[in-house]
């Protein structure tokens, strides 16, 4: 790994953050390419695996980040369900790239840098750190088993040296620090080179410290744990805009924490009936206003998201707006609640639009339009006749994300088969890719996949009933200024970058 | 005295086809003063189902049966397809409920959206219950025993060509109907086994009230084992369950459910079930109650056995009977099955079993 200094990494940061990536409609200075994801075309950057021998790796090694991705593209055939990635996020300049897994672990990739002997390597993440976050719990009350898998990471935004990010399994959030050393003090007085105790009665002579460069070495440390607020299990996490809160939302309640205290938490949202037996409504997914730190919205099972201000009162339960589109009569079936439940939302990095995932759409509402939304999305609009076979195996309840680009000009989420759907707003084109090891050579162009849907298949086309459904891609991330993305299928991490030129 | 409770079990690597013969192998629990009582296998189109979980099987293989023969509502489908799909539905919900074990809390937001299914079919059940308040009971006795038998265990009908199927008429009634005496399926093992081969010709509709008499013969046969062993847990739920069974069973007039009914639409099979078992089975808080609050509070609690059918009329969720029906579903290997009960038969098992509780009373 570079040596690099953390001075160049505050310069660095410090020049992406002037990027105007905020603007919904111009094209942000540092965005590679323009084209929408129609006319683009993408190619496969590098796919990492996270084996379990990973964790083994001691964190003072000298860590060869080329040995450890080609071990990485060694086709591990025996990858454990503890490696199954369950998170994925950019952070905010898009240099690192965390995922989380099944295991309860973290492993923390970073870009390569740009080297004028190896130019077509920028682009390609490394490993830069791994760590074990989260470990399985006991709850003895319930005589259940509390999951390591880690279901959010939330990046918080550089503000000095080391990174800081927030991950959580179903009931614990952890700030998690992670920081590079790259000097060690050398010359104790008291201790030698092993650290080992010296006899005070064999120093002589008193000399002072001084710091050596060393092998850089990159560690995590638990800067905090907020343990116990949870009674249901956690699907979100989300920084607010002050940099000083943040919410963690579970089926029924809303946490909102300071950073810096861990044993308190207010609680802001609170749906659980007094009755337990009336429950017809959870929430799934909350996110805070990029901007604006008063509001956040909640989605809910019901297919209706909740805008709420934080200003209006203490405990909000009643929400400032209610977004929900109308139930279309023609579509209506037995699983017409299941599939509007939503698995996801997100603000736009405007702050003006919200993006909605349910199981069979994409939609995204304009904050100041309630009644519908703006646009809707098919994202596998095959998948409506065989509704009740998905009822049966389960995937009907599958949580698949969305994202933004950059600019907010397209939208991705994934589907079945290990395909993923991009849609550009704005010229209302769409495509449908997929992250497979078939096509995993390393530059090569991913090509557009159909499905179709009945009657005579053509040739490249796949059938709505060859599809895998095991394989799916529920977790994906968009580098929030360049067209690259990372998706993540079971254990795989590919990372796609657009075709430049 | 301890009643132990043997469920169907299918080798797993032999998955089923809709064409194939049914074939399933019992396991034996053998012990001394162990008394069997038999789940009667009608689930099979469901266990075929859960087969063919593990994601790993292509979507086709067991998506080939049922979906061809269901037909969107929206479509335009005949009454009785939609009725057998919203069966199918509430079977695999009730399947859902009561099936997982898992080591880490099942998801909140599953068994709500899987709650608000049922509660919404059951809507559905009670309002087009309320819409036919007069069914007359015609005795039809068709044929023998064996063929009440062939209705059961395809209750799906993607076991079969698409032919309009009764659809499960106790649906209402998950498991405490499916209960028969031992003594019928010992008699009946080979029409069962070979009835599936004759089911797709004649699709003769059972009469769902006919479980009430089975149950109340059942429930009897428990009862006299309660009192004699008021210590077990799973029998006192299993008493007051079938108490409750009783009670609401005999209001429907065990009498006049004798034979198996003329075949009529779907829905008049359901609604035939409905005035007997709706107090029963059909308020979904119980489902909710079971499903949440039997995590969070694990304690049973004791006071809710005693089962008034009148309070519960309301559909509104009642604690009373729905803790109670939990320890007999969970004793009773969750499968929501299709209650299949035939009639006649039924009434001259009436006296072998109470043979058996003689012989279970003796030990």
């Amino acid at each position: 790994m570079v040596l690099q200094s953390s001075e160049r990494h505050y310069r660095d940061w410090d020049h992406r953050r002037l990027g105007p990536w905020c603007s919904p409609t111009g094209s942000p200075a540092p965005l590679s390419c323009e084209t929408g994801c129609g006319e683009g075309s993408w190619i496969l950057v590098c796919r990492l695996l996270v084996p379990t021998q990973v964790s083994l790796l001691s964190m003072e090694e000298d860590i060869d980040t080329r040995k450890i991705n080609n071990s990485f593209l060694r086709d591990h055939s025996y990858a454990t369900e503890a490696d199954i990635i369950s998170t994925v996020e950019f952070n905010h300049t898009g240099e690192l790239l965390a995922t989380g897994d099944k295991g309860g672990r973290v492993v923390i990739f970073q870009r390569e840098q740009e080297s004028k002997n190896q130019v077509h390597r920028r682009g390609e993440y490394n490993v830069y750190s791994t760590f074990q976050s989260h470990e399985p719990e006991f709850d003895y009350l319930k005589s259940l088993e509390i999951e390591e898998k880690i279901n959010k990471i939330r990046w918080l935004p550089q503000q000095n040296a080391a990174y800081f990010l927030l991950s959580t399994n179903d009931k614990t959030v952890k700030l998690w620090k992670v920081s590079e050393r790259d000097k060690r003090p050398e010359g104790y007085n008291l201790k030698d080179e092993e650290g080992r105790l010296r006899d005070p009665a064999t120093i002589t002579t008193l000399r002072v410290p001084v710091l050596r460069p060393m092998d850089l070495m990159v560690e995590a440390t638990p800067r905090r744990v907020f343990a116990n607020a949870h009674t249901y299990h956690i699907n979100s996490i989300s920084v607010n805009s002050d940099y000083e809160t943040y919410m963690s939302a579970d089926d029924l309640r809303i946490n909102l924490w300071n950073f810096e205290i861990t044993n308190q938490s207010f609680n802001i949202v609170d749906i659980k009936p007094a009755n337990m037996e009336e429950l017809t409504e959870v929430i799934t997914a909350a996110e805070f206003h990029p901007h604006h730190c008063n509001t956040f919205v909640y989605s809910s099972s019901k297919g209706t998201i909740r805008l709420c201000d934080m200003r209006a009162s203490a405990l909000c339960d009643r929400h400032t707006k209610f977004f929900e589109e109308p139930e279309d009569p023609s579509n209506r079936s037995f699983f017409s609640e299941i599939i509007s439940s939503i698995s996801d939302v997100k603000f736009s990095h405007s702050g003006r639009y919200i993006m909605t995932r349910d199981y069979l759409t994409v939609k995204v509402w304009d904050l100041n339009m309630e009644n519908r939304p703006i646009e809707t999305y098919q994202v596998h609009d095959y998948l409506r006749s065989k509704l009740c076979s998905l009822y049966e195996n389960d995937c009907i309840f599958d949580k698949f994300e969305c994202v933004w680009n950059g600019s907010d000009s397209v939208i991705m989420t994934g589907s079945y088969n290990n395909f993923f759907r991009m849609f550009d707003r704005n010229t209302k084109r769409d495509v449908t890719l997929e992250a497979s090891r078939e096509n995993s050579k390393p530059r090569a162009i991913l090509k557009p996949r159909k499905v179709c849907v009945g009657g005579k298949r053509r040739k490249d086309e796949i059938s709505v009933d060859s599809l895998d459904f095991s394989k799916k891609i529920l977790h994906t991330a968009w580098h929030p200024s360049e067209n690259i993305i990372a998706v993540a299928a079971t254990n795989n991490l590919y990372i796609f970058q657009d075709k430049v030129n | 005295m301890s009643i132990v409770i043997l469920c169907m079990s299918l080798t797993p690597h032999n998955p089923l086809h809709h064409n194939d013969e049914l074939i399933f192998h019992l396991n034996w629990v053998g012990a001394s003063h162990v008394h069997f009582v038999f789940l009667r296998p009608t689930m099979l189109p469901v266990i075929q189902f859960m087969l063919g979980k593990g994601g790993k099987r292509k979507f086709d293989e067991h998506e080939d049966g049922l979906e061809g023969k269901i037909v969107s509502p929206c479509d335009g489908p005949s009454k009785v397809s939609y009725t057998l799909q919203r069966q199918t539905i509430f079977n695999i919900s009730l399947m859902k409920l009561y099936n997982h074990r898992p080591l880490t809390e099942p998801s909140l937001q599953k068994t709500v959206l899987i709650n608000n299914m049922l509660r919404r079919i059951q809507e559905e059940l009670k309002q087009e219950g309320s819409l036919r308040p007069m069914f007359t009971p015609s005795s039809q006795p068709t044929t023998e025993p064996s063929d009440s038998y062939r209705e059961g265990p395809p209750a799906f009908s993607h076991l079969a060509p698409p032919s309009s199927h009764p659809c499960d008429l106790g649906s209402t009634t998950p498991l405490e109907a499916c209960l028969t005496p031992a003594s019928l399926l010992e008699d009946d093992d080979d029409t069962f086994c070979t009835s599936q081969a004759m089911q797709p010709t004649a699709p003769t509709k059972l009469s769902p009230p006919t479980l009430s008499p089975e149950k109340d013969s059942f429930s009897s046969a428990l009862d006299e084992i309660e009192e004699l062993c008021p210590t077990s847990t799973s029998t006192e739920a299993a008493a007051a369950a079938t108490d409750s069974v009783k009670g609401t069973s005999s209001e429907a007039g065990a009498q006049k459910l004798d034979g198996p009914q003329e075949s009529r639409a779907d829905d008049s099979k359901l609604m035939d079930s409905l005035p007997g078992n709706f107090e029963i089975t059909t308020s979904t808080g119980f489902l909710t109650d079971l499903t949440l609050d039997d995590i969070l509070f694990a304690d049973i609690d004791t006071s809710m056995y005693d089962f008034d059918p009148c309070t519960s009329s309301s559909g509104t969720a009642s604690k009373m009977a729905p803790v109670s029906a939990d320890d007999l579903l969970k004793t009773l290997a969750p499968y929501s099955s299709q209650p299949v009960a035939p009639s006649q038969p039924f009434k001259m098992d009436l006296t072998e079993l109470d043979h058996i509780m003689e012989v279970l009373v003796g030990s």
